[in-house]
């Protein structure tokens, strides 16, 4: 072999490579491969692809800074269809986006879809606050159980789910849950939520109450409006009524407002969706999210 | 024959009787207890020990009959066992099973043995390929309310974990009703927790069943109708403390709160697959006592990922102790045949603590 064709050769053979896994070039990213462990506090800024998972430990914390973008290359070694790559974080993380600045966790695939991902799965963690972050093609933008968490100004998109959360008394507030499977998916499990002030619109469903709700979530001042199938659907056994009165559900037209939740008005065994009293305008919340 | 090689061979034929008397071969280690039934000595009955939860196929132990006091013995090799007695139409399932001989001394196993009836099959209206599976639940004669009855497929688990149907508790009648059974052959056992909780270990005052009929065949198209009498679990016994150290792997170790504190009345919980919150374990340990000491036993060698906790089935709730073990990062314990580590010790605090 020519000696200039022994050099190309390894280039052409990576390049290919790249274009199979369907992953752009990054060029100046750092890449965390497969298996990578957080024990210390780490910062995270500017590009950077997981391959893989990053665990961040009991004893670890991951503070990423404003602007940083976090690539999932899109693998599945266990073949269940959604891709391997997450962030699990069983120790502190801090996401330091700003409106201007925020911090992007999607996938890096030419062609995104959802579940190129799996989650930012925040699981007996010591706690977890957010910020002004986009969370896109995921299976889950964000899982959170077991954990104290607050997430203000995020954006969760394209994903199955946008925001899931059991056992966890989060706050999501100013937050823009569009373009999922569902938007919000919930068990409460003895541990309410503050859900305030969040656009839930154009998923399937708005909000998904599966099981074990028992009215502890407060649901107030959010757009519920625009999800194809149903802005709010109760799980087969959640028996409990859910109390989200003071939010905006698309109509003044209390029938429109019925039609559009699937509970115990359709399925006796069900508890219902108190959503009276409703807002009769629209909230002005976050409409600068849609513009992104 | 020389005087050299009688005394040769008289030494030698001493010494292996010797051996016969007093070095017990690996495992000769003796079961007893007592048959009773209605509170009187059972006479004449017999222990069986049988290698599988279901008591299928042949036994590997047989009792001597049981004396006018109702006693027996069984002489039985190191091993994980489950035991039942009988006496004619009298019988009962071990509640202690399995029962593990593992070179301790001589254990006492009672029976308390009760009559049983064949199951009884009737048509159903409208043919089909679902039965209906009903009947009546009685402690000490009487209809016993707040029973399930729990419907398995096969004995590899002991009956422990989710079963196939599972059935809503008995009414104050005692009856049952499961309809749409699928065509099958079923292990049935029944439970009443005190605790109203519907796993977990069974605790002193339960009450219990293994239907003698296992299994009971269902029919498409028919109902099948049993009898199910109860017993009382005389004690609280740790099930999944007792293994055979030196022959199945395990480990043990402490279990502390965030301050350092031994916390006791925790399991510790292993799981083969990594996704752990989501599955049965695959092992779980003895309670851990006043200083926090737990040990675990599990089904084979292998990676099992570990964590402890303070309930049982579902998942952890607010301000309920848990945590996974730390010496490494996926919470990972790995163990060859037979191997058994002590150390392995694992903090908790509270789920949603401040």
């Amino acid at each position: 072999m020519p000696g200039t064709m022994r050099l190309l050769f390894p280039l052409l053979s990576m390049a290919l490579a790249v274009v199979e896994c369907g992953v752009p070039p990054v060029f100046g990213a750092v890449l965390l491969p497969a298996g990578k462990i957080i024990e210390d506090t780490v910062r995270w800024s500017g590009d950077v692809v997981v391959d893989g998972v990053v665990l961040v430990r009991d004893s670890g914390r991951l503070e990423i800074d404003p602007g940083t973008t976090i690539r999932f290359i899109r693998r599945d070694d266990d073949g269940d269809g959604i891709g391997d790559g997450e962030i699990r974080v069983e120790g502190v993380i801090r996401v330091n986006g700003t409106v201007k600045r925020p911090v992007i966790f999607t996938s890096a695939s030419r062609n995104p879809a959802p579940a190129d991902w799996k989650y930012l799965m925040i699981s007996h963690a010591h706690s977890a606050e957010v910020s002004n972050a986009i969370f896109e093609y995921a299976f889950s933008g964000v899982q959170i159980h077991y954990t104290r968490g607050t997430f203000r100004g995020i954006v969760s998109r394209h994903n199955i789910d946008g925001f899931r959360f059991s056992t966890a008394p989060v706050v999501l507030e100013n937050s823009y849950l569009v373009s999922n499977d569902n938007g919000i998916r919930f068990e409460e499990r003895g541990a309410g939520a503050k859900i305030v002030g969040n656009v839930i619109s154009g998923n399937r469903v708005g909000v998904f109450a599966v099981i074990k709700c028992r009215g502890l979530t407060e649901f107030r001042n959010n757009v519920l409006e625009g999800n194809s199938g149903y802005n709010v659907k109760l799980g087969e056994m959640q028996t409990g009524d859910i109390p989200m009165s003071g939010n905006w559900w698309g109509s003044v037209n209390r029938s429109d407002i019925v039609s559009s939740i699937f509970d115990g008005r359709v399925e006796p065994a069900m508890g219902k969706v108190v959503f009276e009293p409703y807002l009769r305008k629209k909230p002005s919340v976050l409409e600068r999210w849609s513009e992104r | 024959m020389s005087p050299d090689k009688d005394v040769f061979r008289r030494t030698f034929f001493l010494c292996w009787l010797l051996i016969c008397l007093f070095a017990s071969p690996a495992g000769a280690l003796a079961v007893e207890g007592r048959l009773l039934s209605d509170g009187a000595p059972v006479s004449g009955g017999i222990v069986s020990a049988y290698s599988n939860a279901g008591l299928q196929g042949a036994p590997v132990g047989v009792s001597v009959p049981s004396d006018t006091d109702g006693r027996y013995t069984m002489d039985l090799p190191r091993g994980r066992y489950f035991l039942s007695a009988e006496w004619g139409n009298l019988w009962s399932y071990c509640g202690r099973n399995p029962v593990v001989v593992a070179g301790q001394p001589k254990q006492w196993i009672g029976f308390e043995l009760l009559q049983w009836e064949r199951p009884v099959y009737g048509k159903l209206p409208e043919e089909g390929l679902d039965g209906l599976l009903k009947g009546v639940v009685t402690w000490k004669g009487k209809p016993a309310g707040g029973v399930s009855i729990s419907l398995y497929l096969d004995d590899e688990d002991n009956f422990r974990g989710m079963p196939f149907i599972r059935s809503v508790p008995t009414g104050p009648d005692g009856t049952f009703a499961i309809d749409l059974v699928p065509e099958s052959r079923y292990y049935l056992v029944a439970r009443r927790r005190a605790s109203g909780r519907t796993a977990g270990p069974m605790a002193r005052g339960d009450l219990f069943a293994y239907y003698r009929y296992n299994p009971v065949e269902v029919r498409g198209g028919e109902s099948v109708a049993i009898h199910i009498p109860l017993t009382e679990k005389k004690r609280d016994r740790d099930i999944h403390a007792i293994g055979i150290e030196g022959h199945e792997p395990g480990f043990s170790g402490l279990i502390t709160d965030i301050t350092g504190h031994p916390v006791p009345g925790l399991h510790v919980f292993a799981y083969l697959d990594p996704g752990m919150e989501h599955h049965r374990p695959d092992a779980i340990s003895s309670l851990t006592d006043r200083d926090g000491r737990y040990k675990i036993f599990l089904p084979r060698s292998g990676i099992y990922y570990v964590g402890a906790r303070a309930g049982f089935g579902d998942s952890p709730k607010p301000g309920e102790y848990f945590g996974f073990y730390e010496g490494t990062a996926d919470h990972s314990v790995t163990l060859d045949a037979g191997e058994f580590v002590d150390g392995l010790n694992i903090s908790v605090r509270k789920v949603l603590a401040p």
